[in-house]
Order: structure tokens, then sequence, then C-alpha cells
């Protein structure tokens, strides 16, 4: 029996040292593999085979200061690569060894000799393979004499059980115990050095693997998981956009705004076939609308991977007919010129785009890149590119700030949404679009210093709206709640949620602050009146015309809000 | 239990702590890098032999010469490609920057139809723009990663190299003091 265990033992020790030799002969010369695989080409070596031999050496004293633990004869990094061909430049001259090491160690100082000097921080690594070799002969030396204890042992009771075969399980036992072997289980004997193999190889793969880059740990994982978070946060917020679109397009099929918000949700999340379909409805609701004629177009032609169809080619004919200084439907008559191949239509269309936009707006980055590519290919000069300047439009962000409503609120104003939207809309649409990126801009990056700025959320929000980015005027508005501090912060905000006329994703939020509020407050008409604006969108028509009837019993009936008022309920009411 | 098996388990494990916390150290912390110690500093400061960028007559790879360019004033040297980011984030800086002190740009491998859409788009900062085409020049100024900024004195010493980004900050604690130090 003990023979059999015996035979079982070595067999598996056997096998483990064999692997562990394997690992040891792959870790030992996976250097020698990887250095002629991958660092020095051989455009780079020298004809005279002395002279190579010679730089290779040097070389492989010579620290790469980029990656730092390696030597420049066996790193790929660009700075690594110029040393390298200095010092065959160096070798060409005649100039020695010494004076090779000395001119560069006068450029980049001791520092790129590469043996480690001897001083506190390294003592470490100097004394480890000192004591590690120690410890290893004393280990070995322990083995050894007791081996041969253990030999002289079982010599002697060899001779005294000769001709006896079968040895008493109580001799067996004695034995054991005097060795120790019995002492750790076998089971542990094999799993532990398995799972230190097991161990060690997932510490490679989570840390060390050369494809990961080189940066500290902390950070990568800290810059993946907040990134990956955002991205979630904005998809989820997104797709939670596109949901009540959709369902308030099927409440209300006929709706212009419904759909063109579906639209704009829909590209949000990227479903493109919702967005075509979306826009086409938005199109024939709008009796041909020449801005959703070029949006139908941009849509169609991602549909298309990027080509611009049939289809949307005849519309951006029409949009332009409409208005020659449509910036998306002019870039694409570029982009069509460009995929015909006719680049010098490409280039002029392309160019009096830019005219329209800013010169650090996104569009232009694409302008400049895809100009370059159709000059190039055309085999002629990078043209000259003139961006527009900034607007001298008299309008300050005053006109945009206030729609938060610091006072008029406690008024009722039941044309306040409309009087917004419209002295807005008297800019032309370049104007709107280059107004709102730079506020857009400036906000965003004061709002990051100042979370606790409720009114600039509020701006940020309006912003991110006028440019139809639903998602990130949710967030906006979402941040404004975390900043809200009184009554009068709560009542701008639902204000500012309603406005937005879309409500969806918002609901909620306007929901927690009407709740918020004080009843004194909730009574008063100018809340009457948001509640009932809420309730519309929502879809109960009947408790907003409740709402609103109530109010229209408190005030003058001759007056302007009465009569406002009163053609907001027969609307409803149809 | 016996001692000759704790103890290879025990030497193993400490072992295997030690690395591993001295990795995890070295992985997270280890700032010094970024900055290497130049032995050029309070050495002249080697020539620029470079074609020049945007200029059509060719007075190309003929030293700079800094004194006719200047005059008698501190200047700064800026290592730079169109294709590094930090060399992107810190050009507004050295626009302003470069209203008080001159700046020389070298532009590190770099290709000038990137550069012209790097200068249109980000600004241009320098008063003259070297393209040290083969990165011999940088190696020569013992640079190892753009952007580096080397500030010249009016004798042509190298007074201060600066690697990595400039910044406000860097220009007030390390620049500033130096050229007070020089203009007194």
């Amino acid at each position: 029996m003990r023979g059999v265990i015996g035979v079982n033992k070595s067999a598996i020790s056997q096998l483990i040292a064999v692997l562990m030799g394997v690992v040891i002969a792959i870790t030992l010369f996976s250097p020698l593999i990887l250095k002629n695989a991958f660092a020095i080409t051989a455009e780079e070596m020298l004809e005279d085979p002395v002279l190579e031999k010679r730089a290779r050496t040097i070389s492989a004293g010579l620290r790469c200061l980029v990656c730092q633990n390696q030597s420049i004869d066996d790193s790929d990094a660009e700075l690594a690569i110029d040393l390298r061909k200095q010092v065959r430049d160096y070798l060409k001259q005649d100039m020695s060894d010494e004076a090779i090491f000395l001119a560069l160690r006068e450029k980049y100082g001791e520092f790129v000799l590469l043996s480690p000097p001897i001083q506190p921080a390294t003592y470490l690594l100097w004394i480890a393979p000192l004591a590690i070799l120690g410890i290893g002969i004393l280990l070995m030396a322990n083995l050894f004499f007791a081996a041969k204890k253990n030999n002289r042992g079982s010599l002697s009771q060899n001779n005294k059980s000769s001709g006896l075969q079968v040895v008493l399980p109580s001799s067996k036992k004695k034995k054991k115990s005097e060795t120790g072997e019995a002492q750790i289980p076998d089971i542990i004997k094999i799993t532990f050095p398995v799972f230190v193999l097991i161990l060690s190889v997932a510490i490679y793969l989570g840390l060390g693997r050369p494809d990961l880059n080189d940066q500290p740990l902390a950070e990568r994982s800290e810059m993946r998981a907040t990134a990956e978070k955002e991205l979630e946060d904005r998809q989820n917020a997104a797709l939670k956009a596109f949901n009540q679109a959709k369902a308030r397009v099927e409440k209300n099929p006929e709706s212009l705004s419904a759909q063109f918000m579906l639209a704009a949700t829909a590209s949000q999340i990227g479903s493109i076939e919702d967005e075509v379909n979306a826009l086409e409805k938005s199109l024939s609701l709008s009796g041909g609308d020449a801005r959703i004629k070029s949006q139908l177009a941009e849509a169609l032609t991602r549909q298309a991977d990027g080509q611009v169809t049939k289809a949307a080619s005849s519309l951006i004919s029409q949009a332009l007919q409409t208005n020659p200084e449509d910036i998306r439907a002019l870039y694409l008559r570029g982009l069509e010129s460009f995929q015909k191949g006719e680049m010098g239509d490409a280039i002029l269309a392309w160019q009096s785009t830019a005219t329209l936009i800013l010169p650090d707006s996104p569009l232009a980055d694409t302008l400049r890149s895809d100009i370059a590519k159709a000059a190039t290919s055309n085999g002629v000069d990078i043209p000259k590119i003139k961006f527009a300047s900034l607007p001298k439009s008299n309008i300050s962000t005053s006109n945009i700030s206030d729609s938060g409503g610091n006072n008029a609120l406690i008024d009722v104003n039941p044309t306040l949404f409309e009087e917004q939207r419209s002295q807005f809309s008297n800019l032309s649409e370049i104007e709107q679009a280059q107004f709102i990126q730079q506020m857009v801009q400036r906000l965003s990056d004061r709002l990051e210093q100042q979370p606790e700025n409720f009114y600039g959320w509020l701006q940020l929000a309006n912003a991110h709206l006028s440019m139809q980015d639903v998602a990130s005027a949710s967030n906006a508005l979402n941040s404004a709640a975390n900043a809200v501090t009184s009554d009068e912060h709560r009542i701008a905000l639902i204000e500012a949620a309603l406005l937005s006329h879309t409500s969806l994703s918002l609901t909620q939020l306007v929901e927690n602050q009407l709740a918020l509020l004080p009843d004194s407050l909730r009574q008063s008409n100018s809340i009457k009146f948001l509640e009932g604006e809420y309730w519309r969108q929502i879809g109960d028509n009947n408790t907003a015309i409740k709402l609103w009837s109530d109010i229209l019993n408190e005030i003058p009936a001759e007056g302007q809000q009465a009569q406002t008022l009163q053609q907001l309920i027969a609307e409803l009411s149809n | 239990m016996n001692v000759r098996y704790i103890l290879p388990i025990g030497i193993f494990c400490v072992i295997a702590l030690i690395s591993g916390v001295a990795m995890i150290s070295i992985l997270n912390g280890d700032q010094s890098r970024t900055q290497l110690p130049s032995p050029l500093i309070g050495k002249k400061a080697p020539e620029l032999v470079l074609t020049s960028y945007g200029r059509s007559q060719a007075s190309s790879d003929a030293a700079l010469d800094f004194k006719q360019m200047i005059g008698d004033k501190p200047f700064i040297v800026n290592y730079f490609a169109s294709w590094c980011a930090p060399c992107q984030k810190e050009i507004p800086f050295l626009e302003k920057l470069s209203q008080k002190v001159p700046i020389i740009g070298v532009a590190y491998k770099d290709k000038p139809d990137e550069l012209a859409i790097f200068l249109e788009r980000f600004g241009n900062p320098f008063l003259h723009i070297g393209l040290d085409n083969d990165g011999k020049t940088a190696i020569n100024w013992g640079v190892y990663g753009i952007p580096e900024t080397f500030l010249i004195s009016d004798e042509g010493i190298i007074i201060i190299r600066h690697a990595g980004e400039m910044t406000h900050d860097v220009y007030r604690s390390i620049f500033l003091p130096k050229i007070e130090e020089m203009m007194q």
C-alpha cells in the first residue's frame, strides 16, 4: 500500500517539476525571442558586423528614457529607435564606446546609463538576489542533512526487516511522524503549487499584460469606471427619453412635435430606422419643412452607411432651394459630390459650409479633414478655409437666463413659453447655433466649479433644449434639482421642465418638485397654471382643464390672461 | 508542523507580499519620472540647425542666429508636435506667454500640412518654427518626451528645462523667478 502512494506522489511531483521547468524556460528565453522579434529592425543595422555588435552592446547599456526600465536595445519607443540610430552614427564616426557613453551622458545625464545606482531605494533590489541565494543554500543544506539522517534511519530499518516485504502499519506510522511527512496532507501539497500557478497567471493577466497601457493602475481603472458609468447614464437617459417620446407618439400620432421629438431621441439612442420613420412622418405633418428635409437627408445618409442616396440627394436639393445656407444640406451636398468623385464641387460646397460655422464648432474639424482629403485626392494644394466669425448680435444672455424667471413667476403669464421661443427664433438659425454653442461651453465649464449655481443649471438645460439635446437637458435639470434651496427655485425648475414641452424624462422631477411645494403656494394661480400644464403634457387633459378653469374663476374675465387661458382650454377640449 | 514545510511557504509568502506591495506602489505613485534632471542646465544651448517652417526662401539648414532674431533677451525654446495632446493643451498659455517672452518652436517629427492645421486650429505662439524631422536635434538637446520647454538666457545659456505641459502654475513657480533674476 505504501508503495502505491509513493508512486503517485512522485509522479505528481515530477509533473509539477516539468511544468515549472517549462515556465522557467519560457521566462528565461522570452527576452531573447521578443528582442529579436520586435525591437531592432534590419534597416537599422550596420553592415559591418563588428560595428553592429558594438552598437548592440552599447545600446544594451543605455536606458530608454521613455520606458525607463528597459534598455534602448529592446525598446520600441520612438526615442529608443532614434537613440539607436544616434549610437550607430557615432560608431560610423569612429567614436570609442566610452566616448559614446559620455556624449549621451552629457545630454541626458547619469540616468541614461542603465545599471541602477546603489542607494537606499535600491538596497532591496541589490540585496534580494544574494539573500535568496543564501536562503536557498541554507534550505538545501537542511534538506541534505535531513535526508542523510533519514537514509541512515531507513537503512537500519531495512536491515531489520530484510526478508519481510510487508511493512507493518504501526511501524509506518512511527516512521512518518519521525520525518514529519504525515503532518501536511497530500491534498495541500498538490493543490498549493497549482494554486500559486493559477494565482500568478491571474495577476499577470490582470496587471502585467503587455497590451495594457503604460498607465498607473489606479488612474487606469478609475478612468475606465467613470467613462463606463457616464456612458451608461447617458444611454439610460436617452433610452428613457426615447420610450417616452414613443409613448407620446402612440397616443398622438398626428402631433408634429411628438414625431419630431421621437426622431431626436431615436437619433440619440442610435436607432436609425425609428429616426427615419419619425422624420418622414414629421416631414409630411409639417407640410414639407425644409429643415426637416435636410435632417431626413442626413438620417438617410447615415442609414446607408454614409452614402448619399438618391432620395437623400433630392431632399438636399429641395432643402437648398428653400434655404441656400442650410448648413446640413450644404455639407451633404459636398459629401455627395465627393462620393461621385467631383472633388472640385465637393471642396466648393464644403468651403461654403465653413463660412457658416465657427472655427471651433465640432463640424469644423470634419470639414478641415474632408476638404484636405478632397484636395489631396484631386492633387491640388489644400485650400485655405474661411470660417464664420463671431456674430455681432445685440442679444445678451439675459434674454435666456431670465427664462427660469426670478420674479416674473408669481404673475400668471400663459404666453410665457411662446414669448421666449419667438424672441429666440428672431435670430437666424446660424446665429442661434453659434450663440448657444458658446454659451453651453462657458456655462458647463463654470458649473463644474460651482454645482450649487441653480440658475446656471437652468440656463444650461435651456441651451441644450434649443439644440434638441434632450438627454443633456434633463441631466442639467436634474442637477438643478440638487441645487434647489428655496421655493422660488422650485417653481423656476418646474417651469423650466415644463417649458421643454417634451417633459419626457422629467415628469417625475416635476411631480416631486410640485409635491415639495407648501400648500399655500400650491393654491396660488401661478402654480395651478403650471400644474395644469403638467397634466396636459402627460396627457390628462381633464385635470388640466379643471385646474385652469379654477384660475379663470378667480381672475377678471376681460384680461388678456383670461383670454389666453380660455383659448388653451378650448384647444384641450377638442 | 515541521519547520521544513513552514519555512519555504513562509519565505514565499513574504517575498510575494513585498514584491506585490512594491509593484502596486510603483504602478500608482512615482511621479518623479516626469522630471528628469538635465545636465545641459548652465551650459550653452546647442545650435538649432533646422529647416524652417512656412518660409518660402531657402533659409533652411543654417543654425538659427538667436541674437539676430531676438536680441539680448531671454527666450524660450519649445519642443512640440501636432500629434501630441499636451502640446495642444499648452498652446493657449504659450500664446499669452509669447507676448512677454519670445518663443521658438521646434516641431518634432511633424508633417508640414498637419502642422498647418494644428497651428490654424490651436494658435501659433511661435516667433519661428524649425522642423526636426529626424529627431536628431531633440536628442542633442536631451529631449526625452515632448512637450519640453527650455528657458534660454540672453547669453544663450540653458537655465531651465521643463518636461511636460507648460501651464501658468509651472511658469509662475519655476520660470518667472529665473526670468526676473535675469532681468535685474
